[in-house]
């Protein structure tokens, strides 16, 4: 049976992300990574034993929107370490290059009606996975969907692609198969679609988890014992 | 020989729970929106059952069609003013099981 993680969920305050946990596992979700602000920062430990449980496992995540390229690895120096997942919001082509082939960065989101265009040459850098935030679609379906399968098409045989909900209230979270049908939409077939909001993820997150653990050395070695 | 048309029948739910009537036209016309009134009208779309006061409707479509549907039921986010969420709560290939599923939510 498939496991599904959301890999984006807004925590503001600690009830309604409470409310969210409860939403998200009622929707079948199994994991979830949740992007923490305020009070929520401090309390993530009780968040994760509350979510554990009701058969929930929480991930800490850190949503990056730097305007350049030093602001960039300059945030990632600081908290790569910190967080299980890392996205950057590529708000400038620039951002955009160095967050599409950084080994640090997770995911990255290309915003509705970027000012810039993401082509082959983006995509031969690639090597990240690119995500779509739900909540965006419900901002401005029209754009978004433009922007989306402009993804999809260009860079959709190239990497990977994620759909989070990046809902910060239960209101404004979809299960996996409300989720899944974004992509199915822009031309995925169903497996695919599924994977994005599964295997991708999980798979991401086991290689994060991997990479933060003391056994860790770097890549491809791995202290045993 | 012409290959019969599988459907697919939707167990959908508001929440919060508000009435039937306007949670179908709400998708209905979220799909509209979405993909157009041929869309629409090539989709299969049907409200087979509305329950009026438990904000619970199966809504039939054509299985080719049933990732529009979910997409369209996930884009619904404001029903009567209020905001809502709507949860596709089974998708079931026969009616009876729809309503049997349906029926353990209201």
């Amino acid at each position: 049976m498939r496991k599904y993680v959301d890999l984006w969920v807004k925590c503001e305050n600690i009830e309604e992300c409470l409310r969210m946990i409860k939403c998200l596992r009622k929707l079948g979700f199994s994991s979830a990574a949740l992007e923490l602000q305020g009070e929520c920062m401090e309390k993530f430990d009780d968040l994760k034993i509350e979510a554990e449980k009701i058969g929930l496992s929480l991930y800490r995540k850190l949503v990056l929107e730097p305007s350049s390229r030093k602001e960039l690895l300059k945030l990632l120096r600081e908290n790569r370490g910190r967080f299980e997942v890392i996205s950057v919001i590529c708000r400038n082509l620039e951002t955009a290059l160095v967050a599409a082939r950084d080994s640090r960065v997770d995911t990255m989101i290309i915003p509705v009606n970027p000012r810039y265009r993401f082509d082959k040459g983006v995509a031969a850098l690639l090597r990240n996975k690119v995500e779509l935030p739900f909540r965006y679609f419900l901002e401005d379906m029209g754009g978004f969907l433009r922007t989306a399968s402009e993804i999809v098409s260009v860079l959709g045989k190239r990497c990977g692609i994620i759909v989070s909900s990046a809902g910060s209230c239960s209101l404004e979270l979809r299960n996996p198969r409300q989720l899944a049908s974004l992509l199915q939409v822009l031309g995925f077939n169903e497996e695919r679609a599924l994977d994005s909001i599964s295997t991708e993820a999980i798979n991401l997150l086991e290689e994060n988890l991997v990479k933060l653990s003391k056994n860790y050395v770097m890549r491809g070695v791995v202290r045993l014992g | 020989m012409a290959k019969r048309l599988k459907r697919r029948y939707v167990v959908i739910m508001a929440e919060p729970r508000l009435s039937g009537d306007s949670l179908v036209n709400a998708v209905r016309s979220s799909y509209r929106e979405l993909f157009g009134v041929f869309g629409l009208a090539i989709s299969g779309f049907k409200a087979m059952k509305v329950y009026k006061n438990e904000g619970v409707a199966i809504i039939r479509c054509f299985l080719k069609y049933l990732p529009n549907l979910l997409l369209a039921t996930a884009s619904v986010t404001k029903l009567n003013g209020e905001n809502v969420a709507l949860r596709t709560l089974i998708i079931s290939g026969t009616m009876k099981r729809a309503k049997e599923v349906a029926e353990t939510y209201l």
